[in-house]
Order: C-alpha cells, then sequence, then structure tokens
C-alpha cells in the first residue's frame, strides 16, 4: 500500500499520570489532582486531572498557584515507575494489535493499522474496541485520532479531550484543521508562530495556502514542511521501536597483559559494573553471564554461567563473573577480559519473587541506585568506585 | 582370584553400578570397578566419590582375590557376551584380568585394588526404612524443585528430615522461586530425628535404583547416607552446609483459596504459556473471582489468550501473575483430580497441594512482581 493511503492511529492517554494515581487510589478519583512537586507547594505541576483543570490548573504550573486557584486540590508526588510500568503494558497491548507500533511518549503511541482496517469506516469501529479494551483493562481513557499518517493522527487525538474519538482526512481538512491557529499545528513552537503572525499567517489555513518560495526565503527548508504539514502532508512512517539488544557486552585489552589477580578482579568489577548499568538503562534483566579471557598467546576461553533468577543488580552479576574467573583463571597473563549478559528479558514482564533472599542484595540495589541517578544526571564518568582508582580500571573498555 | 559366574547375572549388576563410575576425573582408579572374589560370592563396586554403588552377586568362587578393572572395557565386553558361563581369573603379579568363555580369551589390564577408596557400608542396625515406592515417590515430587545454580550449592540438594516424635520422613527441595515438600511414612520405627541434605545427582541415580516392592533401608553416618536397595547397596556423599530455614517461609494464613481440576489446570496453563513468551520467562495471569478463574497471558508478536474455568473459590479475589513453568512443574507433581489453590496476596507465596493423596505434599511458589 502506497504511503498516502495508510490508516494510522494516534492515541492519547488523557491526563495520563493523574490517571494513573486514580487508579491507585480509588478514593481520589473525580476529584481536583495535581501530580507533581511536594505538599509544601514547591516545584511545577507536570500533569492536572480534569477535575483540576476545571479549576484553571494545568501542566507546567507553579504548584503553589494550583493551590492557590483551587485549595482542596490533592497534590501527590510523581512516581514516575509505577507510571513507566503501565505504559509499557499500554505499549505491549498495542503490539498485540499490530507490530507496527511507535511509543511517541510515556502516554502517546502511533499505530499503523493499515493492515487491520480496511476502510475509515472499519478504522473507527477498531479505535472504539481500542478505547473500549484500554478502559476495560486499564480503566484508562483515551483519546483517538486517526488519519492517513502521523502528522493528521496526532492533530486529530487532540481535537476531543478527554475520551475521543477523531478523524482527519485530506478532505476533512478545510473545515476541521484550516481554522485553528498556526500555533496548534503539531511542529511550529513558539517563535515560529510569532513570526508566521506577524507575516498574516494567523491560521493553518493562511499557511496552507501560502507560497511555498516565500516561506522557505524566511525560513529556509523548514518553511517548505510548514506549508507541507499545514496541508496535512507528512512521509514519516510509523517507527516501531528499535530491536530489544540479545546481549550486552563489554570488553577491555590491557595494554601490557595482566598477571596481577587484585588488578583483574578490579577490571572485571568495573567491566560488571558497565554491563549491569547498560542492561539497567535498557530497562532489561539478565539471567546468564560470560566471562572472556584471552590470554597472551591469543587463546581464549569463554565461561558462562546461569542464574536461577534473572537480575539487574550489579553486585549479583559481578559475583557470579567473579566465581567464573575465579574458577577458570590459573593464574596465566591475561591479555583481554570481557563481560557478557545474555538471557535478556524486558524488566516490565515481571521480577520473579525469591525466597531467602542475599541479604546483600538490599544494599546492592540501593547502591545501584545511588550510582545509576548520579550517571544520569552528570555523565557516566562523574562517579566511581573506589576500586577502580587502585587498579587502574576506569574507563576502558569498548562496547560490544 | 578364579570365578566363574553366568554373563547375564554379571551384566545385569554392572549396568547399575558403571552408573557410579566418575565420567571426568583426574584420578584413574575412579573410572574402574572394583571386582572383589570372596567366599561370599562376587561384589563389583564403582564410585565418583560423591556416589558410590556396591552390588553382590552369587559365583562359583575357586579362589579369592580383587582387581579395579576399567569400566569403560569391562562392562561393555561383559555386556557384548553370549549368555553362558565366564571363567574369570587375575594375574595377580601385573593385575591382568583373563575372561574366558568357552574357547575364546580376552585379556583386560587392571590397576591394584589397594588403590580403590573404601566404600562406606551400612552396618548395624539401619538409620530408618521406607518403602521403595514411597521413596520414589517422594524423591519424583521433589527433585526437580532443586537449584542449578551453584552459586548457593546447598540449595542444589533435596532436604531429608526425619521426625522421631510422628515417625515421619519429610523432603523439601527449594530453588529460591519455589518450594516442594512432601511427607511420607517410615517403615520402621525411628529412635531420634535425623536431618541430611542429598545431592540431586544422587537422588536421581537414587530414584532408578529404587524396588517397587521392597522397603528400602537407610544408614546416616556424619558425612553419607547409604540405602540398602534389594541386593545393592548405595551411598551418597551428604551435602555440606546449612539448609535454609524453609519453615520460615511457610504462610501461617492464606487470603484466597480456591478449588480447581488439577487435570484441566495444568492444561489451561500449558495453553497460556505457549502464548507467552517474554525472554526467558512466560508469565500468566490469575484472576480468581467467585466461582471462576481467569487464565490470561500475551505476548505483543504473537498473540494472547483467555481461559476461564470453573473453581470454588473463597476469600478475597486475585489477580496474579507467574512464571508459567514454576506453576506447570508444580501441579505435574500433584497427583490426585482436585487440586487446592492457595495465596497469601498477589506479591506474597501461593501454594499448590491435592485434595487427596497418598502422600501429605505441598508446592510452594513465588509470583512475578509486575508493574
Amino acid at each position: 500500500m502506497s504511503n498516502d493511503a495508510r490508516i494510522i492511529f494516534h492515541i492519547d492517554m488523557n491526563a495520563f499520570f493523574a490517571a494513573v494515581e486514580e487508579l491507585d487510589h480509588p478514593e481520589y478519583r473525580g476529584q481536583p489532582i495535581i501530580v507533581g512537586g511536594d505538599p509544601d507547594g514547591r516545584g511545577v505541576v507536570s500533569t492536572a486531572s480534569y477535575a483540576a483543570r476545571q479549576w484553571g490548573i494545568h501542566s507546567g504550573m507553579p504548584v503553589a498557584r494550583a493551590r492557590a486557584l483551587c485549595p482542596q486540590v490533592i497534590i501527590l508526588p510523581v512516581n514516575m515507575e509505577r507510571y513507566r510500568a503501565v505504559s509499557s503494558q499500554l505499549m505491549a497491548y498495542f503490539r498485540t494489535l499490530t507490530p507496527l507500533v511507535e511509543p511517541f511518549s510515556i502516554d502517546e503511541a502511533y499505530l499503523d493499522m493499515t493492515g487491520l482496517a480496511q476502510s475509515w469506516e472499519h478504522a473507527i469501529a477498531w479505535a472504539k474496541t481500542i478505547k473500549r479494551d484500554i478502559k476495560a483493562r486499564f480503566g484508562l481513557t483515551t483519546s483517538v485520532g486517526i488519519g492517513p499518517n502521523k502528522l493528521l493522527a496526532k492533530m486529530a487525538s487532540g481535537m476531543e479531550k478527554p475520551d475521543g474519538l477523531v478523524v482527519l482526512r485530506y478532505q476533512d481538512l478545510p473545515a476541521k484543521l484550516w481554522p485553528l491557529p498556526v500555533d496548534e499545528l503539531f511542529g511550529i513552537g513558539l517563535a515560529t508562530a510569532v513570526t508566521l503572525r506577524k507575516i498574516g499567517l494567523a491560521t493553518i489555513g493562511d499557511l496552507a495556502q501560502a507560497p511555498v518560495d516565500f516561506l522557505t526565503r524566511r525560513f529556509g527548508s523548514y518553511g517548505a514542511k510548514l506549508v507541507a504539514w499545514a496541508n496535512g502532508r507528512d512521509t514519516d512512517l510509523v517507527l516501531s521501536e528499535r530491536e530489544r539488544p540479545e546481549s550486552i557486552g563489554r570488553e577491555t585489552t590491557f595494554r601490557t597483559d595482566l598477571h596481577d589477580p587484585d588488578a583483574l578482579f578490579g577490571h572485571l568489577l568495573w567491566l560488571s559494573d558497565a554491563v549491569c548499568t547498560r542492561l539497567r538503562q535498557e530497562r532489561m534483566l539478565c539471567r546468564t553471564v560470560t566471562v572472556k579471557l584471552r590470554f597472551a598467546d591469543f587463546r581464549t576461553i569463554t565461561r558462562a554461567h546461569t542464574l536461577i533468577n534473572a537480575t539487574d543488580v550489579t553486585g549479583q552479576i559481578h559475583r557470579a563473573a567473579k566465581r567464573l574467573l575465579q574458577e577458570h583463571w590459573q593464574g596465566s597473563p591475561v591479555r583481554l577480559l570481557g563481560v557478557t549478559l545474555s538471557g535478556l528479558q524486558e524488566k516490565s514482564a515481571g521480577r520473579q519473587m525469591a525466597f531467602f533472599p542475599d541479604p546483600q542484595d538490599k544494599q546492592d540495589i540501593r547502591l545501584d541506585k545511588a550510582l545509576d541517578n548520579v550517571r544520569e544526571r552528570c555523565g557516566s564518568d562523574a562517579i566511581w568506585r573506589a576500586r577502580y582508582l587502585l587498579t587502574g580500571s576506569r574507563g576502558k573498555g569498548e562496547d560490544k | 582370584m578364579l570365578f566363574s559366574v553366568d554373563q547375564v547375572a554379571l551384566s545385569q549388576v554392572l549396568q547399575p553400578v558403571s552408573r557410579a563410575v566418575a565420567a571426568r576425573t583426574t584420578l584413574p582408579v575412579l573410572e574402574g570397578v572394583l571386582v572383589t572374589a570372596s567366599q561370599h560370592g562376587v561384589t563389583i563396586a564403582a564410585t565418583d566419590l560423591e556416589i558410590g554403588i556396591e552390588c553382590h552377586l552369587p559365583a562359583i568362587i575357586e579362589k579369592e582375590g580383587s582387581v579395579i578393572l576399567p569400566a569403560r572395557y569391562f562392562v561393555e565386553l561383559v555386556k557384548r557376551l553370549p549368555a553362558a558361563n565366564l571363567s574369570i581369573s587375575l594375574h595377580e603379579a601385573n593385575n591382568t584380568v583373563e575372561i574366558v568363555w568357552g574357547k575364546s580369551q580376552y585379556i583386560i589390564h587392571g590397576l591394584p585394588a589397594e588403590q580403590f577408596p573404601s566404600l562406606v557400608k551400612g552396618i548395624g542396625p539401619e538409620t530408618f526404612s521406607v518403602a521403595g515406592e514411597n521413596l520414589r515417590e517422594m524423591i519424583r515430587r521433589t527433585i526437580f524443585a532443586v537449584s542449578h545454580d551453584d552459586a548457593r550449592p546447598i540449595l542444589n540438594g533435596v532436604l531429608f528430615e526425619l521426625k522421631g516424635e510422628n515417625q515421619l520422613l519429610n523432603m523439601v527441595s527449594t530453588d529460591g522461586i519455589r518450594l516442594a515438600c512432601c511427607v511420607g511414612e517410615v517403615a520402621t520405627r525411628l529412635d531420634q530425628s535425623h536431618s541430611f541434605i542429598l545431592s540431586a545427582r544422587a537422588m536421581a541415580e537414587l530414584v532408578r535404583l529404587c524396588p517397587a516392592d521392597d522397603d528400602v533401608k537407610v544408614w546416616v553416618n556424619e558425612n553419607h547416607a547409604i540405602f540398602q536397595l534389594g541386593g545393592l547397596q548405595f551411598m551418597a556423599r551428604l551435602l555440606e552446609g546449612r539448609f535454609p530455614d524453609y519453615k520460615q517461609v511457610l504462610p501461617q494464613e492464606f487470603s484466597t483459596s480456591a478449588r480447581l481440576d488439577t487435570e484441566s489446570f495444568l492444561a489451561s496453563c500449558e495453553r497460556a504459556a505457549l502464548l507467552s513468551r517474554k525472554g526467558n520467562i512466560n508469565p500468566i495471569n490469575l484472576h480468581f473471582t467467585d466461582e471462576l478463574l481467569a487464565i490470561s497471558a500475551e505476548t505483543p508478536e504473537v498473540g494472547r489468550v483467555h481461559e476461564e474455568m470453573a473453581a470454588v473459590k473463597t476469600g478475597d479475589d486475585l489477580s496474579i501473575t507467574f512464571n508459567a513453568r514454576y506453576l506447570v512443574e508444580g501441579l505435574r507433581a500433584l497427583e490426585g483430580e482436585e487440586t487446592i489453590f492457595e495465596a497469601t496476596g498477589p506479591y506474597g507465596p501461593s501454594c499448590l497441594r491435592p485434595v487427596q493423596g497418598s502422600q501429605s505434599y505441598f508446592y510452594l511458589v513465588l509470583p512475578l512482581r509486575t508493574g
């Protein structure tokens, strides 16, 4: 099917964070809720429930101002981990419908429904089913926009909130899209909108009819894009999420062959730390740890260990890697050392609970969290285990 | 050493004994079987130091003596000989054994018997005894739940607990995710309580050797357990270390309880697992409401499944997710038409047990924490 005969859905979860909080706290249902900031009234509103919006509260507003508008507003902290979990369940649900799912943000996704919906009427029926399904399975309301491409689907979902269902075909543009002010067109920032209005293009319709060369003189190639967008033209395809890695590995070749056990074990810790950090960034768990050793004579061995329970805890993986190294390294000089994690699974699939957990785990998890936090904010080189300074294993190794 | 023996009888003894021969070892003697001729007959023994098997068979002894013969050659050769009387003699000066059948002659080089490690034997009154059939069932229903991760070697074994006060044998295994416990009766009076741990490897060999219609006598000492299985003695080294305090994780009460048809429940779980594959795990969701259990699973790229079955439920409604494998393996170990499923909540242990059964059995399993 050619590009302009596609049927694309944009699905937007209405007031997502607030809706999830209402699910978790049924007692707040229907009340004005804002998510963001702390009860002391600092920070800004991340999401406001529809009940809160009736009081004039909107996202981005300082929490203090929201409380001034609506003194009884319930202020909840952001529980991103929980929203992410619900989001990944939603995305998983979308993928049961079509493999062409492009998560656009935590609460939005594009679905290419061309294969499933043979007509616009059929598409509407599908959209109703999906809305009903999401309501029944997740307790959430959605706005679904249907269009021949991502841009129009996205514009359509924004036209009816909450609980909307809008179809925006090319023939609908003059009535539904063009009367809107230019700053509502997806892809147009505040500054561009100001400039456009200054040159007399106030509505999307004005922009759609403007001469392309006039705009390219003003905005360069972006100008041509603006006109195309205003005419509902968008060639972007729905790109399903990039492939998840099958394994995560790192190895390092030493400048001089290593035979000092302390140094070798130090490097092993560094490599374990590096692959586990990456594993957690991917939101995955692993079950198999492989250690690779290349000796001075280029003889290479790999030895693997499979854990009973999948993990992303650096301490657990490092201990498994260390046992492998202790068991299989007899002391001959090492040229290259590598650690690879495989048997990967999405964290969202669930974490297997365990009897008799290692008391060390709790401490390890806390340490991982602290390190990840610093690294996320300040970069991966911001913090190191003191051990690396002693063994000189800092910052080496290549991703595999 | 000189004796004559029936090929069929010798071969029948060599097959089980050779299972204790070490597969990979740096000690050549462990690759052999010890053949001993004494006034009582012939004894064949093998050990890899973790397990050992010794078996006795009648023979006409003309001269006593003993030798170690490489299992690879001796066992395979005897197996291929025709059913006939074999004459076996040892040339002591060079540990060479001659096997003669009719006009055929075979020479195998052996090792001096003194090099063979001595096998611990069950001497004196046994510690306890148990019906072979019972022991076999108990092993079958616990062995599958042991850990295969050598990070905690103690979990690679099955715990035996003998209670002097109630004449019961408990067998417990766990890999840290599920826990199987089977309780059976002992056949002879116990004087005192004992507890020891045997490796899954030893259990797997033991279950093959268990007689169906005879009691098994068991001796337990500091380092070994010895099982008398018909004419065969099986020795297993005890695992060292402390088994985790499993009683601590046994739930005191359950918030949901449901009665289910075992076979349909198992079949449903297996079907749901088929359509659920997320990396290494197969998450399936059980949703209990009054009189109904809904089993569902989905894999984005594959599809989804939703099944419903009758369940007589008491207590709270429950939605709980398991890795299907752990449910399926537990259900397979149950016997009886009906199963009781009990749960402590979506993030606590659940318990499966048969409504009726000859042995008291339960299987505890932990769910997946989702979301």
